[in-house]
């Protein structure tokens, strides 16, 4: 059954040609188009708003619009999958921000037309991968500078005094998480370490007794940058982009290698890091007391996860619809619990809806991998991308529904927040670039000719 | 690589296969259990949009009404006359209901005529439930009298209409502003001298002399006694160190029919002998004052295992023994004295509407009931006029109007504090009259209780057709 069920999603190996990927997505974006239109007209209708407060539908509109036209001439052969799915996620978002927290969806629409643009450029630029996948180093430090800078200069937006400084501000306008940049620059520089190395690191193999360990020499250099990475978030008290950070160098240094033994070393691992947390921080036992047992707290520590639960409960199958639920009882419910808002408003319709989407849109990322095995930078890139779109996803869907414990991550491109937007689109522009098989002539092409929508004899 | 990319897609789909099942649970299997929870702020949130029904009174007026606010859907329950709250009692999203909002909660809310497709239909819909409208019998022009007749004095009034057997008001102190339940129920809920308590309907007190008109009634009625005969005893009588006094003058007292005109309990002890004790329970059923009436709010009566004047004949016959009765009872007994010897049904609630439709009337509660014979009732109507002319009523007095009456004292307390009684009745037009029971804790005086008697009368006078 796993099987059939990953053969839908992988397809047969027919090419497709650009015309027809055109029009697929057309017709995706366009039923994507319909959902988040009737959604905000529901929404301003529902709420009694202005209609001039549909304005943030319109950017998104824009976005839509220029990611479908512009790709098609740049990257005739892209994947067309992912952009409807981000696009509806990322529209799905705006209206869940407008719903839940009104005053911060101009910030939110102006994310996206940055997300959209950063996402284009990322797509199209001249200069090939070949810069970040050469430069790994460079690219790294920078986004641990950047996030060390977090620790003397990090503001927390809410103005909590106590709560995460997680965040770098410009002259208190605008916010941006450093995290999220670094998570994908440590994709990109384990994607270009373990694509030169793993050759060595599976060749060569120090035993000691019946047990194989990798080569240490080969090896140190990787644990001591994700070591780098692991403590910052630590001291952050960042938790749930510590864990995030090690799920995904678990999995690609799987992806790599193939050697099941380090997921199951790295997993034991993470069960000892939860056991010591537990003991260390505070926030880390109330997560986990409250996932094991939230009854009995209701009313107290666990109100946030019970109100859950309750949000999701009252959705029941086909929701109670837009603007007329009651999720606002969940705190946090903007960014942390977009999931239960989603369950309580469209139901578990919506809810499966938002599911199926970021479940196509990671095994797209990985069949993009598979199709790219016989370049492994690319190949590990886009492996990256999918477990990290993936396992954010699954972290903060699975806490939400209480199947683990909380971790505070954002949906990728529904919950509020600009950094997560930004760093997701960035994501979706690298795989988008990968998944066309003649990306790698584009800049030449670029050079001379310019941009072309003439396919590729 | 392509093996372990591939395994990684299917651990990636196990997974979220796993949330899928779990959203299942939740929304479905789970749902009902925890939308039922008491926490789920919905259900408040379902509750404000409620659009709760009118409570009026007989003459229309709103006592109880629900304001809507357009922004936010919600409703708030205001209470216009306050003074009704003995009768209208209380709605709150956090204390419950009380009175008549607690005991036609299913007509208020629009429970009552929901079929379940409505619900469903509602629900889906995010249409508000609206409920039914009430009207009473309470006019509330006499519920204003009556409450501030009792002023300060803690106490009950109950007026009734005789025969239709409506009650015109139903007054109680100290009692409480419904608009401002939820900001002092801590206060209200601990008070000693329990202003939620309905005193009219459930507030149970020794009779003490008040009871005599039932007595007297019974041994007239079973020819035990004349009232012309000769009395020369004891008047007063001392119960645990305490002496119960005539209400009355006591030198005005010669013969049987002045001991009960200035409520003089001692001759009542030798009547009640006359009469025996098996007979006087009987009278005291007769008058319903040995079961809880029946009514549409909460009543109360005595616990009794044994008919109290088998259990002690002496004491019952001066109303301190285990028998103890409410105001509500004590009017019904004046209502008999009124009417030939006929107790009618009570009526509280006189119609309902549901949204949108015609009032419904609704029919009283419980029987008319008969008691002792009309010449019998005549003859203690008769010592009632003179009570209020020259007796223990004289307080009673309303100018050009013929006001029947007897006022009454009971020891409350081991302190030996007094409580005061009166019943009495008018005739507004033939055979229709105004009953009114009135009981004011801790007086000095059987006065007290007949002058708030008499201010009932007038306000039920001064405003009924």
């Amino acid at each position: 059954m796993l099987k059939e069920a990953l053969l839908a999603v992988h397809g047969s190996e027919v090419q497709a040609t650009p015309w027809s990927i055109a029009s697929r997505e057309r017709w995706l974006l366009a039923l994507a188009a319909v959902f988040t239109s009737l959604n905000w007209i529901g929404l301003t209708l529902a709420s009694k708003q202005e209609w001039s407060l549909l304005w943030p539908l319109g950017v998104w509109l824009v976005c839509t619009a220029a990611m479908h036209s512009l790709l098609s001439r740049i990257l005739p052969h892209r994947d067309p999958y992912l952009i409807p799915i981000v696009m509806l996620l990322s529209g799905w978002g705006l209206v869940l921000v407008a719903r839940l927290a009104p005053p911060f969806v101009t910030r939110q629409a102006i994310w996206l037309a940055l997300a959209t643009g950063a996402s284009l450029l990322i797509a199209a630029l001249p200069p090939g991968l070949r810069v970040l996948q050469r430069y790994r180093y460079t690219w790294l430090l920078a986004g641990l500078t950047l996030l060390a800078a977090t620790l003397v200069f990090g503001v927390n937006p809410s103005g909590n005094a106590y709560a995460p400084r997680l965040w770098l501000g410009l002259r208190g306008l605008i916010f941006f998480q450093p995290s999220e940049l670094l998570k994908l620059l440590m994709i990109v520089f384990l994607a270009s370490y373990l694509a030169e190395k793993r050759e060595i690191i599976l060749t060569t193999q120090t035993r000691i007794g019946r047990w194989r360990l990798p080569p240490l020499p080969y090896v140190a250099p990787m644990l001591l940058m994700w070591g780098f990475c692991m403590i910052l978030l630590i001291w952050q008290r960042d938790l749930g982009a510590a864990s995030l950070f090690f799920l995904i160098f678990l999995a690609m240094l799987y992806a790599s290698t193939g050697q099941a033994g380090y997921v199951a070393a790295g997993l034991i691992l993470l069960g000892l890091a939860g056991l010591l947390g537990y003991r260390l921080y505070d926030v880390v036992r109330l997560r986990v007391d409250t996932w094991w047992n939230p009854w009995p707290e209701a009313d107290s520590r666990a109100f946030q996860i019970v109100q859950s639960l309750l949000a999701v409960a009252s959705g029941g199958i086909f929701g109670q619809g837009v603007g007329q639920g009651a999720p606002i009882y969940i705190p946090v419910v903007h960014s942390d619990f977009v999931f239960a808002a989603i369950a309580e408003e469209w139901g578990l319709l919506g809810s499966l809806g938002v599911v199926a989407c970021l479940a196509i849109l990671t095994l797209r990322a990985l069949r993009i991998a598979i199709q790219n095995a016989r370049r492994p930078f690319h190949s590990l890139l886009a492996a990256g991308i999918g477990v990290s779109l993936g396992a954010q996803s699954f972290l903060i869907m699975a806490g939400v529904v209480k199947l683990i414990p909380l971790t505070g991550v954002t949906l990728p491109f529904v919950s509020y927040g600009g950094s997560s937007l930004l760093s997701s689109f960035v994501m979706v522009g690298l795989l988008l670039r990968i998944s066309d098989p003649q990306s790698r002539f584009r800049s030449l092409r670029w050079r001379t000719r310019g941009v072309s929508s003439e396919p590729v004899p | 690589m392509t093996a372990s990319l591939r395994r990684l897609s299917g651990g990636f789909l196990a997974a979220f296969a796993v949330i899928a099942l779990a959203l299942g649970y939740w929304s479905v299997m789970r749902r009902d259990s925890l939308i039922a929870r008491d926490d789920n702020p919905r259900r408040v949130l379902e509750e404000q949009r409620i659009r709760r029904g009118q409570i009026v009174d007989r003459n229309g007026e709103p006592l109880a009404d629900t304001l809507i606010d357009p922004d936010s859907d919600t409703t708030t329950r205001i209470y216009p006359h306050p003074e009704a709250a003995p009768v209208v009692g209380y709605y709150s999203l956090r204390y419950g209901v009380g009175g008549i909002e607690g005991e036609l909660d299913d007509i208020l809310r629009g429970d009552a005529t929901l079929t379940p497709s409505e619900r469903v239909l509602n629900q889906l819909l995010h249409r508000p439930q609206t409920g039914g409208d009430v009207q009473l019998t309470i006019d509330i022009m006499v519920q204003r009298a009556v409450q501030e007749a009792l002023g300060t004095q803690r106490g009950a009034v109950v007026v009734l209409s005789v025969p239709a057997g409506e009650v015109l008001a139903l007054g109680s102190q100290p009692t409480f502003d419904p608009n401002a339940l939820e900001e002092r129920w801590d206060e209200l809920s601990a008070d000693p001298e329990a202003p939620l308590l309905s005193r009219a309907t459930q507030g149970l007190y020794q009779p003490g002399t008040i009871l005599q008109s039932v007595i007297l009634g019974a041994a007239l009625n079973a020819g035990a006694i004349e009232t012309t005969e000769m009395w020369e005893g004891d008047l007063e009588v001392p119960v645990n160190g305490v002496t119960l006094p005539c209400s009355g003058d006591p030198q005005a007292v010669s013969t049987l029919s002045d001991a009960y005109i200035q409520a003089c309990p001692a001759p009542f002890q030798s009547i009640a002998w006359r009469l025996n004790a098996r007979r006087l329970d009987g009278a005291l059923a007769d008058f319903g004052l040995l079961e809880a009436p029946a009514f549409t709010l909460p009543t109360s009566a005595a616990d009794l295992t044994i008919p109290p004047a088998q259990a002690n004949l002496a004491l019952t016959a001066i109303g301190q023994s285990d028998l103890t009765i409410s105001p509500l009872q004590m009017a019904l007994v004046a209502t008999a004295f009124a009417n030939q010897g006929q107790m009618p049904a009570l009526q509280l609630v006189r119609a309902t509407r549901l949204p949108g439709g015609e009032w419904q009337p609704v029919s009283p509660t419980g029987n008319p009931r008969g008691t002792i014979s009309p010449a019998s009732v005549e003859s203690v109507a008769g010592l009632m006029r003179q009570s209020v002319l020259s007796g223990a009523a004289q307080a009673a007095t309303l100018p050009g109007r013929v006001v029947y009456g007897h006022s009454g004292l009971a020891i409350a307390g081991p302190e030996g504090s007094l409580n005061a009684w009166f019943i009495g009745f008018t005739y507004v037009n033939e055979g229709e009259a105004i009953a009114v029971a009135v009981l004011i804790e801790d007086a000095h005086s059987a006065d007290v209780a007949a002058r708030v008697g008499a201010e009932a009368l007038r306000a039920a006078l001064t405003t009924l057709p």
